[in-house]
């Protein structure tokens, strides 16, 4: 990346001292700049060659416990500028109407440069190995598949981006980070049974991820288990015991605890954990984590989107709820450090209390002794999405593959199925934590229109009883 | 409360979208001179204004300026795309020529024929109201603080979140066949979310308002009906394992309608992977569906004379009496099939529906809730099937139980599977009256037979 990063603080650095100057409660200006590409390799061809760059400023100014935003695409003086008058204006103009008027923690200012690169510069690989290595994994999908295969999607895209924070108790931090992600989706039929599978990679890192993919575990296992859910049965509707695989145990620590974890829900009074900070809230063989520094982790970053260092965050430990997941703002309201939790999408949007790769810890329980005593029973594999109503602790995960238990041994393959749970009731049925541990779940987590990268994970989990939204 | 002089600027060209042309037509011209056999591109501003609203308090007034270029290319068939937030001419050239470069690496496509030629759209559907652009701040604020009283007259201590947004767009398309399109729009968008909490009781609900014009915009009255909703959320239980009948009432039922137009995409239906490929002209349906896509609607919260690659917009019937009657096409999936462009391309290549037109019942949605001694209606949220195998597997997260043709209590943890196709065949009433957003109806629906998961087993 060629921005100077010193002549972006040039510009940034007086418009905070201007907010000073005009005497605001807090005031931060942000830049960011991206620049990446794609590549769609789709039924044997590089389909579709994607590039895109975009940079902008915001300028996030608080006055009276109000707060104005602003923000321009484009490193350009005069709408930066424009953009400090008018969040000064949105602040003043609405400061009347704000009943819950918002104040920030002071933190120490934090100077800091941080550069996370990866192993191999994204311009290193050529346009033309990226897309040779994604036609590859789609050929082994394919072959993978037995000719049972009609559709097969492999993309790949990487992208860096740059970001610089000044504000105005003094910080000022410049991180580039670069990110990449593949994915290969096959779809087969076979008579009236069409079927897909979906396998993503990701990571904090460049295109090491493409050179050292094992496809045996990528586009080789999509193509196996696509075959294996044509062969696969609807799955039995009601409530059933459920024992949740690593690569879908994460997919409950972020939906099933990681929103409501969120700080901002908790003071608005969206959390179903309002009130219980210090409680016990899981079963006390459950701990969970959100950790960014997690090295090479797709959701890890240095520093949040208000240049606050990262780090590791126990929201439960052994049980009892500890930590929650603050911006400035909320770490304020609730009289604790800020723990770098203030994510935002781009530059054109506020940061908001955001998790970043979210697990619970590994227990000591053995897979087998996990079987044992299930009668009837679903094992849960390969998560795919899900999503929470904060305020009412419900919440959905959708696996791409399932298989019956019976008589405490595994039985049928599954289609896949949907199980949901009451948010209390699902940690306190948790009763056995497996030793392994799986953290492959890249992807998007959406919240207030924004998508920010994160990753989550965990071990084998036993859940007592869940509903499963099965067909029959 | 806005500062005059960016704003100047950019109001002129949301106002004169003409005048963002020469950009398109200098990409245009860039990429041609760089080898393409085929371009398109687009130069668009934005300018949005939002108010949000948490904890029942006005929480962020927020402005956002966007721009963007984005210049597609075509060598050989194989697509190449470069897009950036920038509208100068030195950077525009830089774009042509990445886009070029990337089509030149793509992998050729013979079934790729040409670009869209100009033509003259059936109709042009009022898409721009200047009053939009006169609206401040100050009104989204009141707007706002409006909604957050009412919501207290109803429930002092309801907690209530949502935002109000105000948004303008301008862009101009240009293309190696000759399209030369400018177009404007407006957008006033007002949505909210109630949450009610005694103790561990908590009851909740969300709504919403959009229109493009002020005078089809209601600014009032959707806080206190979510409030009023929230609280009849209280007291949830589960439900009993079992098959039942559905009642999806408006808005689940448009976004059950809005899955058929996506399985209606032609080029996941070429790609094999839609569940409705190799199902034109059969039943896929109850006889009681007819559906058709017209993005030609005045007004029209999805309308616009011309589709993302400049073709004009033609009206599809989607479903005519159950039957599977018609796809939705971009130019590369018509020129395919040999059949004529309905004008649903999207910019990037792929396939998309606009406003949707259900065919009319006979009875009132009361009526049909009223016929169903023990169901469940469906009020907010969807049964979100997978479009590839039909598989239905999800919560139903704002639903009440039905007895006696009644709504008497809400549901908790209780979750619906089943095939898609089967449940379409299953719908036995669709409501002659609905909900009303501009440019679309949204009628009840009812299925019967549908297998409900929550306590026990079956």
């Amino acid at each position: 990346m060629t921005t100077d990063v010193k002549g972006i603080f040039d510009i940034i650095c007086p418009i905070v001292e201007r907010a000073k100057r005009r005497g605001v409660q807090f005031a931060d200006v942000r830049a960011v700049a991206r620049r990446g590409g794609s590549i769609l390799v789709q039924d044997r061809r590089a389909e579709k060659m994607f590039y895109s760059k975009s940079a902008g400023f915001s300028v996030r100014i608080l006055v009276d416990g109000s707060w104005g935003f602003a923000s321009c695409d484009g490193f350009d003086r005069r709408l930066l500028d424009d953009c400090f008058d008018q969040a000064l204006l949105l602040a003043k103009g609405s400061a009347q109407a704000v009943d819950d008027r918002a104040w920030v923690a002071l933190i120490e200012p934090v100077q800091q440069e941080a550069r996370c690169l990866g192993k191999v510069d994204i311009d290193e690989v050529s346009l033309e190995k990226k897309q040779s290595i994604c036609l590859e994994q789609e050929r082994l999908a394919l072959d993978a598949g037995e000719g049972m295969i009609v559709n097969s999607v492999v993309t790949y895209s990487d992208s860096i981006r740059e970001q610089w924070v000044a504000n105005t108790m003094g910080t000022q931090v410049y991180s580039s980070l670069v990110r990449a992600h593949t994915s290969c989706q096959v779809t087969a039929v076979k008579g009236d049974i069409r079927q897909r599978n979906y396998q993503a990679r990701g990571h904090q890192g460049g295109p090491e991820l493409l050179l050292e993919l094992d496809p045996e575990q990528f586009s080789i296992k999509a193509g196996k288990k696509v075959l294996q859910q044509l062969r696969s049965r609807k799955a039995p509707a009601g409530e059933f015991p459920v024992i949740f695989h690593p690569t879908i145990s994460g997919l409950l620590a972020h939906e099933a605890l990681g929103h409501n974890a969120e700080a901002d829900s908790m003071w608005t009074g969206h959390s179903i954990l309002q009130g219980k900070m210090g409680e016990q809230v899981a079963s006390d063989i459950v701990s969970i984590v959100d950790d960014a520094t997690v090295p090479g982790s797709f959701g890890s970053e240095p520093f949040d989107s208000e240049g606050v260092p990262t780090r590791r965050r126990d929201i439960i430990r052994n049980g009892v709820l500890r930590e929650l997941l603050h911006n400035l703002e909320t770490a304020a309201k609730f009289d604790v450090e800020p723990n770098g939790c203030g994510r935002a999408q781009d530059h054109a949007s506020v940061p908001l209390c955001r998790m970043s790769n979210t697990f619970f810890l590994p227990g000591s329980s053995k897979f087998d002794e996990m079987l044992k005593g299930i009668d009837r029973g679903i094992y849960l594999r390969e998560g795919y999405e899900g999503y929470v109503y904060t305020e009412r602790g419900q919440f959905l995960c959708h696996a791409h593959e399932a298989q019956m238990i019976e008589n405490g041994q595994l039985g049928e393959p599954l289609r896949d199925v949907s199980v949901s749970g009451l948010i209390l009731e699902t940690l306190m049925n948790i009763d056995r934590v497996g030793d392994d541990f799986v953290m492959i779940f890249p992807g998007t987590c959406g919240k207030g229109g924004q998508g920010v990268p994160t990753d989550c994970g965990g071990p084998h989990l036993r859940v007592r009883r869940m509903v499963v939204g099965g067909q029959q | 409360m806005m500062s005059e002089k960016r704003e100047g600027d950019i109001e002129m060209q949301l106002h004169q979208p003409e005048r963002l042309l020469p950009l398109a037509e200098q990409a245009v011209a860039s990429a041609k001179r760089a080898g393409a056999d085929f371009v398109d591109a687009t130069a668009s501003i934005s300018r949005e204004l939002s108010i949000t609203v948490e904890k029942s308090s006005i929480k962020t007034a927020e402005l956002v300026w966007s721009r963007q270029v984005s210049v597609r290319v075509y060598v050989a068939g194989g697509m190449g795309y470069a897009s950036g937030s920038i509208l100068d001419p030195g950077d525009i050239e830089d774009l042509s020529q990445k886009a070029v470069a990337l089509a030149r690496l793509a992998t050729p496509d013979p079934d790729f024929v040409a670009l869209p030629e100009p033509q003259q759209p059936q109709r042009v559907p009022d898409t721009f109201d200047p009053q939009v652009l006169l609206i401040g701040p100050d009104d989204a604020i009141r707007w706002a603080t409006q909604n957050i009283q009412s919501a207290r007259s109803v429930y002092r201590d309801v907690i209530l979140s949502g935002d109000v947004g105000i948004s303008a767009s301008a862009g101009a398309l240009a293309s190696s066949s000759g399209i030369r399109i400018a177009r404007n729009s407006t957008s006033v968008d007002l949505g909210f979310f109630a949450v009610i909490k005694n103790g561990a009781n908590v009851g909740s609900f969300a709504d919403h308002d959009s229109a493009r014009f002020m005078s089809d915009f209601d600014p009032d009255g959707i806080a206190a009906k979510v409030t009023q909703r929230a609280l009849s959320y209280q007291n949830a239980r589960k439900a009993k394992t079992q098959k039942t009948t559905l009642v999806l009432g408006p808005l689940p039922a448009y976004g059950l309608i809005g899955a058929i137009a996506g399985a209606a995409n032609a080029e996941s239906m070429q790609r094999r992977r839609s569940i409705f490929a190799d199902r034109l002209n059969t039943v896929i349906g109850s006889t009681l569906l007819t559906i058709s896509d017209d993005g030609l609607i005045s007004r029209g919260l999805h309308s616009g004379a011309h589709d993302g690659e400049g073709a004009v917009r033609n009206v599809v019937k989607i479903v005519d009496g159950g039957r599977f009657a018609g796809a939705l096409h971009n130019s590369y999936t018509a020129n395919k099939a040999k059949v004529p462009n309905t004008g649903h391309g999207l910019r990037t290549g792929g396939v998309g529906y606009t406003n949707l037109q259900i065919g009319l019942g006979e009875k009132t949605a009361r009526e049909l809730i009223g016929e169903v001694d023990d169901g469940i209606y469906l009020e907010l949220g969807g049964l979100d099937p997978d479009l590839v195998s039909g598989d239905i597997s999800t919560n139903l997260d704002f639903a009440f139980k039905i007895e006696k043709g009644e709504l008497t209590y809400p549901l908790a943890n209780t979750m619906v599977g089943g095939d898609f196709i089967e449940m379409l065949k299953n719908i036995d009433a669709v409501s002659v009256d609905y909900r009303y957003e501009p440019g679309i109806h949204m009628p009840t629906l009812r299925i019967r037979d549908v297998q409900i998961s929550s306590e026990g087993q079956p």
